[in-house]
């Protein structure tokens, strides 16, 4: 790869570990050498090129480095919980991330993550597991949620998250990542193609995608009060979308998950005015 | 040991050296070298005076004469030696400011004095910290080592790094102050040296100010920083009671040292707490501003962590995160977290690339 110009054009790739993820990625012709990078992850059809296609002219318009790992359904069969009955997707997309530092030859220290449907449970269950290594973080109509709470045992809730992960779920770090947690306004259909519904699920979260992304941004809200943080996860509707991607790209999304990655980029770590006094 | 790491020595004496001129200079050559003297060329070394009245910096041949606090001597490559009464060590005068231990002033004769650092410090303790259970250890000097009986005695500042001319910084900077003395500085700055190295970044180290210890400049090599420097290099033995301009010249010095060697992140530790004077002078110091791009904050609880990371920030610095000790209680870092607002690193943390990266992004992001 690195014998190929690397800038303005979609590379294909394949980590070099043991996780040998595919990946595409696209680094903006306009891209400054601190780029920030923008990790879309498919949902359940396992589209990454359309997490490509769509989101490659926003990001090239506002100089963001893009990426999009494709999570075969062979190996990564349950990376929406990043992989606990099979490869750990959460370290993959790790290694993804590192050798594209190679590759670009850029720091890519600002890396913000986006997900649909089955990505966005991947997205926001690997911001509660790293949280000190993304900026913040967008998701879009996951069908359910790991919960900031200790009554519910992982996946549903953090408790014993450890055990499976090999990390705790901390909600005093996960709270402090800027969330935006996006939902189409008809995407409210409670026997949804691929939503999943068990009793006990409904019953903690409600019985549709927007009823469960109004309830965890809530939650999350309520949580980030209880340990004297701001709350960071905020709720957006998409006009006019239903639980489709391309649906949800036509009516606004990529604009909204742009504006929310490229207002919190500059600011996802206190920065104070330097004193202009010179010695 | 790294090929460009700094921590050369003259411990091993030369062929020169090795051919002492008289008995003084064979008995000085006898004697063990501490870290603080490590700059310092066995050559020169060739005999003692006693009718000089010590000067901050001088090196001393002295007796071990009673062992307390400090047994042992860290030696110029950093192993620590086992002290007994009667060895004969060479040890710089030097002032301490340590709260955890005690405060040391270099005294206006050669009578008894104390070890006052195990990097080799001679200073008369004035103030010992209560929860020390043994005395310091007690020293006398036998005469401070010259070249020759005419000449002045030889000074760390003798042996120092030339300076090098001002330089545009091109590289990045990230400093580590602490709320006080033990709150987990160097350990933080260790792993982050390892996270950046991860990302194949060139890291260095240098450590500003303090007192010299031969085993710190280690954690750093081993985490994969280099060069590894410290105040010694640029000829004092501590920074106690150092003027604040020269003690901007050191810092400035050491930067460029760094960004000479080709570093691309240079990691800054400041020692001891917020509130010690040379500490705090250098926070308020525009030139020391003008060198750091981001600073984390190691703290040993969240009072601390709160009202430090208020005056870091009031003086104009941009801060990064919390560290240290606080970073090791779940509690203590919800507490200041919920006070300030900041991150908190533990080690683990900082020695992941992914987060090293994301605090070297926040460190360049330009200054509105």
């Amino acid at each position: 790869m690195s014998a190929l110009p690397t800038r303005g054009r979609i590379l294909r790739a394949r980590t070099r570990d043991e996780f040998a993820l595919e990946y595409l990625a696209v680094c903006p012709m306009s891209a400054l050498a601190d780029a920030p990078l923008l990790v879309a992850v498919h949902g359940y059809s396992r589209n990454a090129a359309e997490q490509i296609e769509r989101f490659a002219p926003l990001c090239a318009a506002a100089g963001i480095v893009l990426a999009a790992p494709h999570f075969d359904v062979e190996r990564f069969k349950d990376y929406q919980r990043l992989g606990q009955r099979g490869v750990r997707a959460d370290h993959a997309l790790d290694a993804m991330i590192a050798e594209l530092r190679g590759s670009l030859d850029m720091l890519l220290g600002r890396v913000s993550l986006f997900g649909f449907s089955g990505g966005g449970q991947f997205v926001h269950r690997t911001v509660m597991a790293h949280p000190k290594r993304f900026l913040n973080a967008a998701v879009a109509a996951p069908g359910w949620f790991t919960f900031p709470n200790r009554e519910h045992a992982y996946p549903l809730g953090v408790r014993g998250a450890r055990k499976p992960l090999g990390v705790r779920l901390r909600p005093e770090a996960f709270l402090r990542v800027p969330i935006l947690v996006a939902v189409g306004e008809h995407d409210a259909d409670e026997n949804g193609e691929n939503l999943r519904r068990e009793t006990r699920l409904d019953a903690q979260q409600g019985t549709s995608r927007l009823e469960r992304a109004a309830r965890w941004v809530r939650a999350m809200q309520d949580a980030a009060s209880a340990h004297g943080c701001p709350p960071l996860a905020r709720l957006a509707l998409i006009p006019n979308a239903s639980h489709s991607f391309a649906d949800c790209m036509d009516n606004g999304l990529g604009e909204l998950v742009l504006a929310h990655v490229g207002a919190l980029a500059a600011k996802a770590l206190p920065t104070r005015k330097r004193l202009t006094a010179q010695g | 040991m790294k090929a460009v790491h700094s921590l050369s020595c003259d411990s091993t004496p030369n062929a020169l050296s090795s051919v002492p001129v008289g008995a003084e200079a064979a008995r000085i050559a006898r004697a063990a070298r501490a870290y603080s003297t490590r700059r310092a060329n066995s050559v020169a070394m060739q005999a003692l005076r006693t009718d000089l009245a010590p000067k901050t910096g001088d090196l001393v041949l002295a007796r071990v004469a009673k062992l307390g606090q400090h047994f042992r001597l860290h030696l110029p490559n950093g192993r620590s030696q086992n002290l007994w009464p009667g060895d004969e060590i060479v040890v710089a005068y030097a002032d301490r400011y340590a709260p955890s231990q005690y405060e040391a002033h270099v005294p206006a004769d050669l009578g008894p004095c104390n070890l006052a650092a195990s990097g080799g410090i001679a200073a008369r303790v004035v103030v010992s910290n209560a929860k020390l259970g043994k005395r310091p250890t007690e020293i006398e000097p036998i005469g401070l080592i010259c070249h020759d009986r005419c000449a002045p005695a030889l000074n760390v500042a003798d042996f120092a790094l030339r300076s090098l001319p001002p330089a545009t910084r091109r590289m990045t900077t990230i400093a580590v102050v602490g709320s006080a003395m033990d709150s987990g500085k160097t350990s933080a700055l260790a792993h982050l040296a390892k996270g950046i190295s991860r990302l194949g970044v060139q890291v260095g180290y240098a450590k500003l100010t303090g007192t010299a210890a031969g085993g710190d400049p280690w954690q750093l090599v081993d985490a994969g920083a280099a060069p590894v420097l410290d105040f010694t290099d640029v000829g004092f033995a501590s920074t106690s009671r150092v003027s604040t301009p020269l003690l901007e010249r050191v810092c400035e010095q050491l930067v460029l040292r760094l960004q000479r060697a080709g570093v691309e992140v240079a990691l800054l530790e400041i020692a001891d707490g917020l509130f010690q004077p040379e500490t705090a002078a250098l926070l308020a110091s525009p030139r020391l501003r003008n060198l750091v791009d981001g600073m984390l904050y190691a703290s040993v609880d969240a009072l601390g962590a709160a009202h430090g990371a208020s005056l870091i920030s009031a003086q104009g610095h941009r801060l990064l995160g919390l560290t240290g000790m606080l970073a090791a209680a779940p509690l203590l870092v919800r507490e200041a977290q919920a006070a300030t607002d900041l991150p908190v690193y533990d080690r683990s943390d900082l020695a992941d690339a992914s987060v090293a990266a994301k605090l070297l992004a926040a460190a360049r992001e330009p200054l509105s």
